[in-house]
């Protein structure tokens, strides 16, 4: 029971591929973050497992299943995507927007019943935005939005979730609700598949982590034994320090990029009127 | 622009009355209403009495009507001329409506139409093509579709090569403008051959759009493929909520994007040439109507789909009765739609800062 990908190779290009020899695995009620530099391969790997892009070479299986074999509503429910925010070209409710998660539950010229409707309402309310069933998507800040967007992918009831960014372009109190929402939905039996630009969200989400590097490197494993200072170090190009810090008779981990000195201006003796 | 995107959608969003079936319900009675209202409108004057006393007879009349046999002044009127013209007006309104609504949620965009993508240029060039072999009607209706649909079509490839797979609103503007001019230099083309005593005044009259000349046959040869395309969209009517998001984002939740949108394409295009058919060029109901129906009932296409239908129909009945009944002589309709249509336009460009998203 598991999202398997093996031998993994994709891209545009025919001759630049993007992603080579990628293997690696989510089983059934798992968390896995996907950490790495812009341009390395996380959204187009993304793709694949969608099946938006045709692999060149290897496989994606589902339960042993090829994806490549499977309809889009079947993979629909085996797999929902939470794409980044953005734009609606329509004002629709965040009801009617969360409705949408039920299509490929339908038949083509079929319509959402009472029981979809429930299931949206369902899903409204495990996100907390239940009371804005009625607003439109447009009146919404950026975070209740992206609420929206897991709230369908909740509704499509999928066995894997692939979120791609999910905190990005929030402010950071909306950063901090979504991943809330996003750790107590680790609890459930859906796994889950994250991309995100912060490192210190993989030490938040405690999961297993795939780092991906250029020259089509890539690591995984535990959060804890995969990230060390190097190799956030040669992942990033920047100097990480990783320390337990004690609060409330706990140890929070957390994940600091080391930022050049900026000399004297905020210096506040010097501010002095 | 998200900040001009944040300001429009506030701004829609005060205006979102969101109307549901019971402002389906009171639109359609009010088109019913004033498509009865306007069997009196018109140069022969009936009043409501005679009018009420001529519906009353109606089914002796219909019967005449269909054995050939003599009818009276007022019912030859009401149910030889007045009612087919009133029907097409339903019907031809209805649909272009529908179209229209289908084409914008399908493109992502409320400010497309039938005309702007060019389909009612590539239908008015297959019609007058039919017309210049003097062609049955039947091969001028299916003219008409396959001239709409190949105008569509290259304006769908164009603009979507030219996008790189997102059909923005400028390309795809642009791209239904150059297609509309090609179509209307075709239609210059088959004037200029036409026999000037014949037939060039049949296609001029056809082209500027009108319903004066509409009889029962030709409601018999709209009525199926305007039935037919309309039951197929009504039915995708949740679809084309989906269809109207991001292709990948559709294609996520389980739907074969690409079937469906030639679905819409084929089935709207369908409906709106057949119009172009019998009707002639009537421009602009296809965008007014369902931008205008979208601020009242939301854009769900549950509710929006069937509301543009209602609209546009009760909308052509009006424009109609100003056509016969505001001048002493008979006005193109197509001008009217026109006339009003194309502020309309400005003000919406106006509302959007002359872009939208």
């Amino acid at each position: 029971m598991a999202l398997v990908v093996e031998g993994l190779c994709c891209g545009y290009a025919e001759d630049k591929p993007i992603i080579k020899n990628l293997d690696f695995s989510l089983g059934a009620g798992k968390v896995t973050t996907v950490l790495g530099p812009n341009g390395v391969g996380k959204t187009t790997l993304f793709k694949a497992i969608l099946g938006f892009l045709q692999p060149r070479t290897g496989s994606i299986t589902i339960d042993g299943k090829a994806i490549a074999a499977m309809g889009r509503a079947e993979l629909a429910r085996a797999i929902a995507y939470v794409p980044q925010i953005q734009s609606m070209p329509f004002a629709y409710t965040v009801e009617e927007t969360v409705l949408m998660g039920r299509a490929p539950h339908l038949k083509l010229l079929e319509q959402p019943r009472s029981k979809d409707c429930a299931a949206a309402l369902h899903a409204m309310e495990l996100m907390g935005i239940d009371h804005l069933a009625k607003k439109t998507c447009t009146e919404i800040s950026g975070g209740e939005r992206q609420m929206v967007f897991i709230a369908r992918a909740l509704a499509q009831e999928p066995q894997y979730f692939v979120m791609d960014e999910p905190t990005a372009s929030l402010d950071f109190g909306n950063q901090v609700h979504v991943l809330e929402r996003i750790i107590d939905l680790t609890q459930g039996k859906t796994g889950m598949l994250i991309s995100t630009h912060d490192p210190s969200q993989a030490f938040t989400l405690k999961s297993d982590v795939l780092v991906m590097q250029h020259g089509y490197r890539c690591c995984s494993g535990y959060y804890r034994d995969v990230l060390t200072e190097e190799l956030m170090h040669q992942t990033y190009g920047v100097e990480v320090i990783i320390r337990s810090i004690p609060y409330a008779a706990k140890q929070i981990e957390c994940c600091m990029a080391l930022i050049k000195e900026t000399g004297h201006r905020h210096i506040r003796d010097s501010v002095q009127e | 622009m998200p900040q001009a995107e944040r300001a429009t959608g506030q701004r829609q969003a005060k205006s979102a009355v969101r109307l549901g079936g019971y402002g389906l319900l009171a639109l359609a009675l009010l088109a019913l209403a004033v498509a009865t209202v306007s069997l009196a409108v018109g140069r022969f004057s009936i009043d409501v009495p005679l009018l009420l006393s001529t519906l009353v007879q109606s089914p002796s009349a219909i019967g005449h009507l269909i054995r050939g046999e003599a009818l009276g002044n007022e019912e030859l009127v009401v149910f030889k001329m007045r009612l087919p013209r009133i029907l097409a007006a339903l019907i031809i309104g209805g649909a272009m409506g529908m179209a229209g609504a289908a084409f914008q949620g399908m493109f992502r965009n409320p400010m497309v139409s039938p005309d702007l993508l060019g389909a009612t240029w590539g239908a008015g060039f297959g019609a007058a093509c039919a017309m210049l072999f003097s062609l049955p009607m039947a091969v001028i209706t299916g003219s008409a579709f396959l001239g709409g649909l190949v105008a569509v079509l290259l304006t769908y490839i164009f603009s979507s090569t030219l996008g790189r797979g997102s059909a923005n609103i400028t390309t795809l503007v642009l791209t239904g403008v150059v297609i509309s001019a090609l179509f209307q230099a075709l239609i210059s083309i088959t004037k200029y051959v036409a026999d000037p005593y014949s037939q060039l005044p049949g296609i001029t009259f056809f082209l500027m759009g009108g319903l004066s000349g509409i009889t029962w046959n030709d409601i018999a040869f709209i009525l199926a493929p305007v039935l037919a395309g309309s039951v197929v969209l009504y039915s995708l009517r949740w679809r084309i909520n989906i269809l109207s998001l991001d292709d990948d984002e559709s294609r996520s939740l389980g739907m074969d994007t690409q079937k469906v949108r030639i679905l819409v394409i084929v089935c709207a295009t369908l409906i709106s040439a057949v119009c172009v058919a019998v009707s002639g060029m009537i421009g602009w109901v296809g965008l007014v109507i369902p931008h205008l129906m979208r601020m009242v009932f939301g854009p769900d296409y549950r509710r929006l789909l069937p509301a543009s239908f209602l609209a546009g129909a009760l909308y052509l009945v009006l424009m109609d009765d100003i056509a016969r009944g505001m001048f002493s002589m008979e006005i193109p309709i197509g001008i009217l739609t026109a006339l009003v249509g194309a502020p309309v336009f400005l003000f919406l460009l106006f509302r959007y800062k002359g872009g939208w998203r």
